[in-house]
This record gives C-alpha cells, structure tokens and sequence, in this order.
C-alpha cells in the first residue's frame, strides 16, 4: 500500500523537476516567480504523501509549516520589485 | 520503489544546486533555492528526521526566501556566468571526490547509533519525554545558550548598520496592500495558532522552541508586509525585552544553578523553570528573525 | 477497509491528473497569465484530490482535521498569491504605458 503513495511521490517530484525548466527558461523573473507557486502546492502534496508512505505522522505538520509560509514569498517579490527590473531582458 | 525516490531526490538535489551557483541571474537563483529548502524538507522527512524537517520547511523555503528577496531589490539582476574552462576544472576533481565518498559509504558499517542508547537511559530523569527536546533543553542546554547568543549578534549586527531607519531609527512602512491584507486577515491568526501548537508539542513530539519562534516570526514578517506595523507599533524598550529575553533567561538559569552550588545550568525540578526558558526562547528567536527580516533591505 | 483503500488511490490517481495537467500548462502555455492561470486551478484542484485520497485512510480526527487545515490555508495562499502576481504583472503594463500580453 505504501508503495502506491511513494510512486505517486515520485510522480510529484518528477512534476516538480519538469517545472524547474520554466525557471531555467522564463524569459522574465516573473515567470520564475510563477514556478514558485508551483512548488508550493506540488511540494506540499508530495509531503502529504510521504507521511503517509512512510506511516510517519509528524510530516503532516512540516507540510503545515510549509503551506502557512507559501505566500510569503511572493508577497516580498511583489512589494521589493520595482518595475524597471522585472523587464524581458531581450529589450 | 523507495529507492525510487531516494535517488531522484538526491539527483534533484545535487542538479538544483548545481543550477544555483551556475544561474547567471540573482532572481533566479533565489527562486532555486526556495526550490533548494523544499527538497530538503523532503529529505529529512525520508531520513525520519520530522523536527528537521519543519525547521527547514519554515527557515529555508520561508524566511529565507523573503530575506534575498529583500536584498535583491536594488543592484544589478545579474553577473557574468562560470567560464567552460573553470568549469571543466571543477568537474572532474568534484566527480573524484563523490566516486570515493559513494565507495567508502556503501561498505562503511554503522559503528553504533550514536549516543542514543545514553540518551535513552537518562531520558526519565528529563523534564521531557520527547528524547529531541530533552537533549536541546536538558542535557545539552549550553549548546542551545550559545545559539541564541549567536542569533542575537547577528541582530546587533544588523541593527549596528541601521540601513532601514526612519527619522527615529526604525524601519519605515509600506503603504498597506488589499490582497495581502486578505491572506493575512485569514493567515495570521492560524500562524499564531500553529505556532502554540507546536511550542505545546514539543514536550511529547516533533516541535519546539525553534519550530514555534520560525513561525511565529513569519507571522510578525508577514504582518509588516502587508503594510501593518509590526514591531514599529510596539516601544523600541519592549522589542529589545524581547529579543534579550532568551539569553537572559538562559543565564539567570545559569547563575541560579551557581548560587546553589550544583553544576552549571542545572535546573530546579519544578517544570516551570525550563518551561520558562523554552518559552522566553521563543519569544526571543520570533523577535530576533523579525528584526533580521525586516532590516535586511538594501535601499 | 478495502473500499476506503480503493477509494483513496482513485482520488489520489485523479489528483495525479490534474498536478500533471498544471505542470504541462506552466510548460507549454505562451504567456504568462495563461500559465499563471493553469498553475493555479489545476494545482489547487490536485491537492484537494489527494487531500481527499489521504483523508480516506486518516485513522483519527485530529489527522483529519490537521489535513482539512492545509487544504484550507493552500487554498487561500495560492489564490492571493495569483492575483498578486497578475496584479503586478498588470500595474507594470499601466506604468509603462503600454499594452501588456492580453493587449490589454
């Protein structure tokens, strides 16, 4: 039965390496910061099923942790950001 | 299947770090290692290490992602990339030294499991019965004395450079923002929630005085993000109260345990003392990691 | 108990879908709002599947509650997190007087 949850972990975390290309690649920082709203609910998800996979109860709250801090980041990008650099930098 | 995952953790780890010293531009690397902290979170939880776990999943993939974010605001976006030949040399002896360490790992036999059998056999005599907590707060409380002191030079190191202040030297506000005056209006109060919950838990199960003051911290950082004065609405007198707090207490711990002649920092049986000092520690680290937040802005 | 056990790797499985349709969307999608957008729905919904999928197999209701918590607190964090990166997105467009990738 823990097989299942941890081949649907792997299958998350494999989600979340794909999405690092659009950090890689996004031509601009905001698309990067998009990426990170992915790695917010995807890693927490993945948490989610590694508690349960490995019968470890005390996960739940590091999954807790994490979804409470999840939009603090963003909230610095949108507020410290000026303008003048969030720009295509083909320009 | 188990190996699976290990694996392909383990080469995402190696890979985004990789990508975090070799990404040309600074926002970029920010962003990875916010990536960086969630992938060790899931390392310690498969390393069945759950107090870690919650620590890094608030420090490194919260509070450390405001901080650079903070920083970045001014200077330039990037920097010139590792040049092909500095990289070849750095390739090979890297790959050397990782074919050995694999080697020695896979044959090396586990020469005990630590002091953990020790721990074990003194842990009734703890005023916890999670062996973590006991070992940070009762066996080892010189060690956890000594962090908060180094928290607290990093605060006055901080404060000495006064890049934020106003007039009066505090750092000035943004204007407040409606969506983030939202998240926070539904957030905060499940952040102080959680962090209770987690300062209570710790006497039992993962949690504790450094998991409770992380989120505890990002809630006064979010609350001064979201253009409410956090600790600019309180005397500066009660903000330095509470960020000495925790050393003090753990050194009127210590003199008391000299004035009765036992050994140093050995506490009184009743429980409220340590309970005394784990919550003026957290109180303390919650202060310390608000000010470091708040402060770490480049005009 | 094997009914709650199929259950939970149905919803799991569809929350699994719906992850891989968010990333496939963040990948493959032309600006970013569309990305933005895909992220977002498809994300939420696939951790309310596998919220679902765990709660099946919760054995106490402190667990189930704890569970219910993080659903909830994503889902608030996500959908301000969106709009304020679209806001951004938008205001930059106004401030410098031009029409942005909607042509708005």
């Amino acid at each position: 039965m823990s097989t299942f949850y941890l081949g649907m972990a792997v299958f998350l975390l494999l989600n979340i390496l794909i999405g690092l290309y659009r950090v890689y690649a996004g031509p601009r920082p905001r698309d990067r910061m998009v990426a990170a709203q992915l790695f917010g609910t995807t890693g927490v998800a993945t948490l989610l099923l590694l508690a349960r996979a490995l019968d470890a109860v005390y996960i739940k709250n590091a999954a807790l942790v994490f979804v409470l801090l999840m939009v603090m980041a963003v909230l610095a990008f949108v507020r410290n950001m000026p303008v003048s650099i969030d720009r295509d930098p083909d320009k | 299947m188990i190996w699976a995952f290990d694996v392909l953790l383990v080469l995402a780890l190696i890979g985004v770090a990789a990508h975090i010293i070799w990404a040309r531009e600074h926002f970029q690397a920010v962003v990875l290692f916010i990536t960086f902290g969630l992938l060790l979170s899931m390392a310690w939880s498969r390393l069945n290490a759950p107090d870690i776990a919650i620590t890094e999943a608030g420090i490194g993939a919260g509070l450390s992602g405001v901080l650079l974010m903070n920083a970045l605001k001014s200077g330039s976006a990037s920097r010139p990339g590792l040049s092909n030949k500095v990289l070849a040399c750095l390739i090979l002896p890297w790959a050397c030294l990782m074919s050995l360490l694999l080697a020695w790992a896979w044959d090396a036999a586990l020469i005990g499991s630590g002091l953990g059998v020790e721990v074990l056999a003194a842990l009734p005599h703890a005023a916890f019965e999670y062996p973590v907590t006991a070992v940070l707060l009762d066996f080892r409380t010189f060690d956890t004395w000594l962090e908060l002191g180094v928290l607290l030079a990093a605060v006055f190191g901080i404060l000495g450079t006064g890049f934020r202040s106003g007039p009066q030297g505090r750092p000035d506000l943004k204007p407040p923002e409606p969506v983030g005056t939202w998240a926070l209006n539904i957030l905060f109060p499940f952040m102080i929630l959680i962090g209770g919950y987690l300062l209570w838990l710790g006497a039992f199960a993962p949690g504790g005085a450094f998991q409770s003051g992380v989120i505890l911290a990002a809630a006064g950082v979010m609350l001064w993000q979201s253009g409410r004065p956090c600790l600019a609405g309180v005397p500066f007198f009660w903000v330095r109260v509470c960020v000495v707090s925790g050393f003090s207490a753990f050194l009127l711990l210590a003199v008391s345990s000299l004035v009765r002649s036992q050994e140093l920092l050995t506490h009184p049986d009743s429980k409220i003392w340590i309970l005394g000092v784990e919550y003026a520690a957290t109180l303390s680290i919650a202060a310390c990691l608000v000010i470091l937040a708040e402060n770490c802005i480049t005009k | 108990m094997s009914i709650l056990h199929a259950l939970s790797i149905l919803l799991c499985l569809a929350g699994g879908v719906f992850f891989l349709g968010g990333t496939l969307g963040l990948l493959r999608f032309p600006d970013t709002y569309s990305r933005l957008h895909a992220l977002t729905k498809a994300d939420n919904l696939g951790l309310g599947f596998v919220v679902l999928g765990l709660m099946a197999r919760t054995e106490n209701i402190s667990e189930l509650i704890i569970l219910v918590l993080i659903w909830f607190l994503a889902l608030v964090g996500s959908s301000s997190a969106c709009y304020l990166i679209a806001n951004h997105i938008r205001n930059e467009a106004l401030h410098k007087g031009e029409t942005d990738d909607l042509g708005l």
